[in-house]
């Protein structure tokens, strides 16, 4: 399992905790802080959301420069399995992430938000009633607009909470549809090489030399799948590129390495090809097209 | 002989090594290749892995004349090349050859030694010959040497010179066996029940300078040339390395990458055997900034790094005479 496919497991459970701590605040009582750093708990409190949030990025940015490393080596290196920094370096996003969490749940533990619990009206003796007569009224406080920052905040607390969740769900899902065995567990899609197929037949049909009518045949193939977003990469070789079509698991059989080889043998040698070449050329594409499923033309 | 035949004549040769050197078929592959690219090998790996073991079964399956030297700190030059002597029944200087007149010589743990008696080795090695007392004297043919190289001692051992390092074709690093080859290994020696495979012989020096030929035969197009020049421009250019590649890297890729080709029964050469042969190639010529030390990168990691950024030829030929970019790759 790859670091975002286990990310993409735990983000949504991280994010119902949350949610579950922020719903919690509406129903039970608020915590104590009476501690001497009551005063100063909510400028703590936003202190170490900072310093957190700065580890935090800096340990987003270290991972991002080691995956870029990563994904610059060959494709023969290239491992799903999690090395030891790379590891450390997902438990440390996840513990500063958490952490942040935390700080952000206490601090709005601490803002005495009551508005989700209705307040006990208070039993007043009739005799009390009748004694004294209600205060009066502040002066200069009737007129001022009272705005309630705190439940705005807190609403918006849990709005962005639930959002997260329903996206963190929704990766989840589609890390696994695209690693589910059978589809594209790389960039080549079946539809593309079908399509392709069927370009570099085309192509082949239309040159009579058997030189020309192959390169012809691949590049048509390679242009299908650029067009389709699946290009070759600059430093990839043809084998490379139909390396990854048959590790899909779409292209099983031989031809594909066939036409490869046909393709190097036209492209990169000098000395002459025959029609015996062409039909081979011809051959293998035939099989691609049976092996994708597509109607052979004869 | 032509590139098919030198194929066939290649595959019976990595199966009969393969009697006595398991697990290591790409290693062999590798260590062939140079020598029919005419060049030496620098096996560089922890002690025990085989090194040995690889130089001898080569010059027995060769059937090359072998020579062996321990590289020691207190070895002299003259030790290596030879050295004069006095005839006293002719009363005249005598040249007594050194271990160096050989076809096949294996320079166990070459580090060990100053760089002194190392340097007495490079015009060996460069030009296939030894001049001695101001007369030059040709090297048999096929001359090649297999070197070995204790990467983690520190002690009493010298660092090769880049002038040295550069004479090699090739650096090969070979790793510990997987569990199943060691295994293997292990049981085909209690099997045996002797030290030492006996091997045969399944070719000899003509016909190792005959497959030689037959690589000087493999074609290479333009573009793959140029493929070559802006792998080894990359080493030059990149931020990490200090001093890139030699132009006699290049060459050595190149007629690796036709070894490569030939070992497959090909004629000309493709993108792919370039890269595959690039690492042993080219890592040994290339000298990293000190600071990477630090950070674990080697020179391997810097050349396989770059070989995935340097643009491989284009898919079409037409493409590339007109300079046009109809398709990348």
């Amino acid at each position: 399992m790859t670091a975002r496919q286990q990310l993409a497991r735990l983000l949504p459970l991280a994010l119902l905790i949350a949610v579950a701590i922020a719903g919690l605040r509406g129903a039970v009582a608020v915590p104590r802080w009476n501690g001497p750093l009551r005063a100063d708990g909510v400028a703590i409190g936003l202190a170490l959301e900072v310093v957190l949030g700065v580890l935090l990025v800096v340990t987003m940015r270290l991972d991002a420069t080691a995956r870029r490393e990563a994904e610059q080596r060959p494709l023969a290196e290239a491992s799903d399995e999690i090395g030891v920094p790379a590891g450390l370096r997902f438990a440390l996003k996840w513990v500063l992430g958490c952490g942040m969490l935390a700080v952000a749940a206490a601090l709005i533990a601490n803002l005495n938000l009551h508005f989700l619990i209705k307040p006990h009206p208070v039993v007043v003796p009739p005799s009390r009633l009748r004694a004294k007569p209600p205060p009066k009224p502040a002066a200069g406080g009737g007129g001022t607009l009272h705005i309630p920052v705190g439940p705005i905040l807190y609403a918006l607390l849990v709005l962005a909470l639930v959002a997260a969740v329903v996206v963190s769900i929704w990766w989840a899902s589609r890390l696994r549809q695209a690693a589910r065995p059978g589809l594209f567990a790389g960039d080549v899609g079946a539809e593309e090489l079908r399509e392709a197929v069927e370009s570099g037949r085309a192509a082949l049909a239309e040159l009579d030399d058997a030189r020309a009518a192959i390169i012809a045949c691949y590049l048509a193939m390679e242009r299908t799948l650029g067009e389709r977003g699946t290009a070759r990469g600059l430093a990839d070789t043809p084998d490379e590129l139909l390396s990854r079509a048959v590790a899909t698991g779409v292209v099983r059989g031989a031809a594909a390495g066939r036409l490869t080889a046909l393709f190097y043998e036209a492209r990169f040698s000098t000395h002459p090809l025959g029609p015996g070449q062409r039909d081979a050329a011809s051959q293998a594409l035939d099989e691609l097209a049976a092996e994708l499923g597509a109607e052979v033309v004869p | 002989m032509t590139p098919e035949e030198t194929a066939r004549r290649a595959a019976a040769i990595l199966d009969e090594l393969e009697r006595a050197v398991v697990g290591r078929r790409r290693t062999l592959e590798l260590v062939l290749i140079g020598i029919l690219a005419g060049g030496h090998v620098l096996l560089e790996d922890l002690p025990g892995l085989g090194k040995t073991l690889i130089a001898r079964s080569f010059a027995r399956v060769l059937g090359l004349d072998f020579a062996r030297i321990q590289f020691t700190p207190d070895l002299l030059p003259s030790d290596v090349i030879g050295a004069p002597l006095y005839d006293q029944r002719n009363a005249e200087m005598v040249f007594r050859p050194g271990p160096v007149f050989t076809q096949l010589l294996l320079a166990d743990e070459i580090n060990r030694t100053p760089p002194k008696t190392q340097a007495a080795l490079l015009e060996a090695m460069g030009e296939g010959q030894v001049s001695v007392d101001g007369q030059t004297r040709p090297l048999p043919s096929p001359f090649v040497v297999l070197a070995t190289d204790n990467p983690i001692e520190y002690e009493g051992t010298y660092e090769l010179p880049e002038a040295q390092l550069d004479r090699f074709l090739m650096r090969l690093r070979l790793g510990y066996l997987a569990a199943g080859d060691e295994t293997d290994m292990l049981r085909r020696r209690v099997a045996r029940a002797a030290e030492n495979v006996a091997l045969t012989p399944v070719t000899d020096a003509a016909g190792v300078l005959a497959m030689r030929e037959s690589l000087e035969r493999v074609e290479i197009s333009e573009d793959l040339l140029d493929y070559v020049v802006a792998i080894v421009t990359a080493t030059r250019q990149d931020a990490q390395v200090q001093v890139g590649a030699s132009p006699r890297g290049g060459l050595a890729l190149i007629q690796l990458a036709r070894g490569q080709a030939l070992l497959h029964q090909r004629d000309y050469v493709v993108p792919d055997d370039i890269k595959q042969v690039a690492v042993p190639a080219l890592a040994h010529r290339v000298t990293l900034r000190p600071e990477l030390w630090v950070r674990q990168v080697s020179a391997d990691d810097v050349v396989a790094r770059l070989l995935a950024a340097v643009p491989t030829p284009r898919t079409d030929p037409a493409a590339v005479r007109h300079g046009t970019a109809a398709v990348t790759g």
